[in-house]
Order: C-alpha cells, then sequence, then structure tokens
C-alpha cells in the first residue's frame, strides 16, 4: 500500500482539480527546490515507456512536475550573502549559486554535479560564517562586552594579582543531555614561588605533595574529582593547598629526626667529605711538620672552599664535563699537586 | 562522534526510528537516504524528495513531523527538504 500511496487514479482528473495559490514572492528558505509553481500550470507526465518502467520499480512517484527556476538564477553578485545563510543549515543547490562537483567521478568522467547530491549535503558547511557575517556577529556581541582590564597587560602581572590557575572541562554532546560526570574534575596550579615560604617550609611541602609538584616549572598541581560537583570539588582543592601551607610552616618534634637519606640536596658540612679532606689536610700539615693549624682555619682556605663547591656542584647538578674539570683542579689544589708531579706520582 | 561517551547506544536508537518514521511520512518520495545531523541539543533531517506531491501537502508534512518528533524526543527538530526530479544515482557501475 506505501508504495502505491503516490499514484492518482487518473491523470485527467488531477490536472481538473488543481490549483495553487502559492506566494511567489519569497519562497520559504526550507523548502528549497521551488514548490512555488509558476502559472501556468504543467505537469510532465512520463512517456508510456517511462510509466512502465516506473511501474515495475514501484517506487518512484508516477508524476514529476516541472520546479520554478532555482533561486541562484535571480542572484546577483552583490547581494547579501549573511541573509541567504544566516545560520549554519544543509546546503542547498538551489541557493548556492556555485558550480561544485562532488564525489567519485564518473568513469572516464567528471564527479557528479550539485543537484541532488547527497555528499554535499553530509558534510559540515561553512557558509554561514563568511567574513561579512562574522564581522556582523561580533558587532552584534560587541554590546556584551566589557574591556579587558588595563592594568592587566602582561603575563607576569596577571601572574602577580592571581597566582592561583583553577581548569575546569565543560562537556557538550549531541544528544538531549547536558550532564556529564567528566565535567566534576577542578585542577589547581599554583607556582610555589608566590606562595610565603621559607626553606624549611617549601622542602616540607615538596615532602608532603610528592608527585603533584614539577621541579623544572615549580608548579604545584593538585586535581580533585572525588567529590560528585564542580563547586564542592573546587573547595576541596583550595582546602587543600590551605591545609598544606599551615602545615608546611609547622615543624614537628619527629621532623629533628631527618637523617643524610631524607635530605633533598647534598650538603658539604658535617657530611664525610668533608671529614676526609680535613682529615687528609691534617695529616699533610703534620707529616710536613708544619705548626698545629685547627679546623676551622683549613675550612676558611680558599682551597678548601673550592674542593666543597666542587663537590657540591658534582652531588647536585650531575656529572658534566665542566664540574668534573672544576672537581680536578679543586683536588690538584688542595693536595698541592702540580702536573709534573702528577705524572711522577703515575709513573711510581 | 560518540566513540567514548555515553548516549551512543541511545542516538542509535533515535536514528533508526527517524529513519523508518520518514520513511512512512513521504512514503514512495525518499529519493535517498535520509542524512541525519545533530549539532548540540538540535537535530537535523536532511531529505531528498520527489516531486509527485503538490507543495501544500509537502509543506503540511514538513510541519507534522517537526513538531511530533519535536515532542517525542524533547529537542528542536528541523527538516531540511529538497526536491529533485529523478533519483541520483550514486555511482554508475
Amino acid at each position: 500500500m506505501a508504495a502505491r500511496a503516490g499514484r492518482d487514479p487518473s491523470p485527467q482528473l488531477q490536472v481538473k482539480s488543481v490549483s495553487y495559490k502559492v506566494d511567489q514572492e519569497k519562497p520559504r528558505p526550507e523548502m528549497d527546490e521551488t514548490l512555488s509553481l509558476p502559472i501556468p500550470l504543467s505537469l510532465e507526465l512520463p512517456s508510456e515507456q517511462d510509466q512502465g518502467s516506473v511501474r515495475r520499480r514501484g517506487r518512484m512517484p508516477q508524476f514529476v512536475r516541472s520546479a520554478a527556476p532555482p533561486r541562484t538564477e535571480r542572484m546577483t553578485v552583490d547581494q547579501d550573502w549573511s541573509s541567504v545563510y544566516p545560520t549554519a543549515a544543509a546546503f542547498k543547490p538551489a541557493s548556492v549559486p556555485l558550480p561544485i562537483r562532488m564525489g567519485y567521478p564518473v568513469k572516464r568522467g567528471v564527479p557528479p554535479p550539485k543537484e541532488g547530491n547527497l555528499e554535499l549535503i553530509k558534510i559540515p558547511n561553512f557558509l554561514h560564517l563568511t567574513p561579512p557575517a562574522i564581522k556582523k556577529h561580533c558587532a552584534a556581541l560587541k554590546d556584551f562586552c566589557t574591556e579587558w582590564p588595563s592594568a592587566l597587560d602582561s603575563d607576569e602581572k596577571c601572574e602577580q594579582h592571581f597566582p592561583i590557575e583553577i581548569e575546569t572541562v565543560d562537556y557538550v554532546s549531541s544528544g538531549t543531555s547536558i550532564r556529564n560526570p567528566k565535567a566534576r574534575v577542578v585542577t589547581l596550579r599554583v607556582k610555589l614561588s608566590n606562595l610565603n615560604l621559607d626553606d624549611h617550609a617549601k622542602k616540607k611541602l615538596i615532602k608532603l605533595v610528592g608527585e603533584r609538584y614539577c621541579q623544572e616549572t615549580d608548579v604545584l598541581t593538585i586535581t580533585t574529582d572525588r567529590c560528585p560537583l564542580r563547586r564542592q570539588n573546587y573547595d576541596y582543592g583550595m582546602h587543600l593547598l590551605t591545609v598544606l601551607y599551615h602545615e608546611s610552616w609547622k615543624t614537628e618534634k619527629w621532623e629533628s629526626e631527618k637523617s643524610e637519606e631524607d635530605m633533598e640536596e647534598y650538603i658539604w658540612e658535617n657530611s664525610r667529605s668533608q671529614k676526609n679532606a680535613l682529615d687528609t689536610l691534617l695529616r699533610i700539615k703534620a707529616s710536613e711538620n708544619v705548626s698545629n693549624v685547627t679546623e676551622e682555619e683549613l675550612l676558611a682556605s680558599e682551597v678548601v672552599k673550592n674542593y666543597r663547591n666542587s663537590v657540591i656542584a658534582l652531588k647536585n647538578e650531575g656529572e658534566t664535563e665542566s664540574n668534573i674539570s672544576q672537581y680536578k683542579e679543586s683536588v690538584k689544589k688542595l693536595l698541592n699537586i702540580q702536573a709534573g708531579e702528577e705524572r711522577l706520582c703515575r709513573y711510581n | 562522534n560518540l566513540c567514548g561517551e555515553a548516549g551512543a547506544a541511545q542516538r542509535a536508537l533515535e536514528d533508526a526510528f527517524l529513519r523508518r518514521f520518514l520513511a512512512g511520512t513521504f512514503p514512495g518520495l525518499l529519493a535517498d537516504e535520509v542524512v541525519l545531523k545533530r549539532r548540540g541539543n538540535l537535530l537535523v533531517l536532511c531529505a531528498l524528495l520527489g516531486r509527485a506531491l503538490p507543495p501544500h501537502k509537502l509543506y503540511f508534512l514538513l510541519g507534522y513531523a517537526e513538531t511530533l518528533l519535536g515532542t517525542f524526543y524533547k529537542c528542536p527538530v528541523r527538516l531540511e527538504l529538497q526536491t529533485v526530479p529523478a533519483r541520483v544515482p550514486y555511482k554508475h557501475l
């Protein structure tokens, strides 16, 4: 039944009873391919042969109406394009005066033309976003915008006044629901140099947060998603930051038991390297029978200071060419070895 | 593209229903598959029709389909129709 619904009983009756009152001035934008028919009415009846083939297929309509010429033929060159495509809409071949072809080319031929081309309808088009249209959008939106505060004209000033960066993500998907559980995640980022921390507080804070601190950029990142709402996660993140800050300033009793393994960086004072160096120097002085020099004098002497700096550089920064050569120089000066003597020692 | 997102199954079900609905609303007129697009909440249906029906009937069917589907799916529905004189074959073999 559905296949035959397009058929009318007899052609003659159809012609006599029809009458159309259609507004010819402005074709409705949705109904593009000219359903407004011009007068006189003309119905093209397919020939007997066509009718036979159509009947065999059983799906195509029996009558093919002639359509009015497409709107493109009435378009002037200097028309206002933003009124042809005011919003995002599908591609309408009778409204776009461009000879576009799209699709897989016919054998030894060209891609199919734009009329009835499903490929052109499928793809998203930006015919509603021409530069003049965008200018109109901006002009309309300008009334709702406020100026950027003139005092914040550089990144440093922004960071100085607003040290904490909050990052939240909103999700839009094609569907009737705006809820997305991923939208509750909140990320806080703050540079530790903007916080008021002394040496002990900074080290304690870094130990407390562990992986969330990045050494190279000096940025602490806190990501919270344990609460169901974004506002709650933001409050929790700020609470965490406050607690960390205050706790790092307090000193607990058991912190005095911090041993050498817990230290973040190498400290030369009271280390094995210092003891070894002082021991060796004292023994050298004793063997040369020089009057007793005290440890403080040795520590204050330049050779020992050089040695200290080179050892600290090696341990903290790792081994580089300059570090190792600096260490070599300082050791040579410390032990008073000259280049020639060094060769002698080796051959011995 | 709803890969990894929620709601993909519901959209697929809606697509199937929409194709059947339009095939029934425009019986024998659909020249090609209906192109369904979603822009956020908005549902855009692009259909290519043959020219058997007079325009006032087509306009009526357009409004009928839009309002019915809109109340059904609780989202704005826009139907963009085009008529072609004959079915355009996609690929000649």
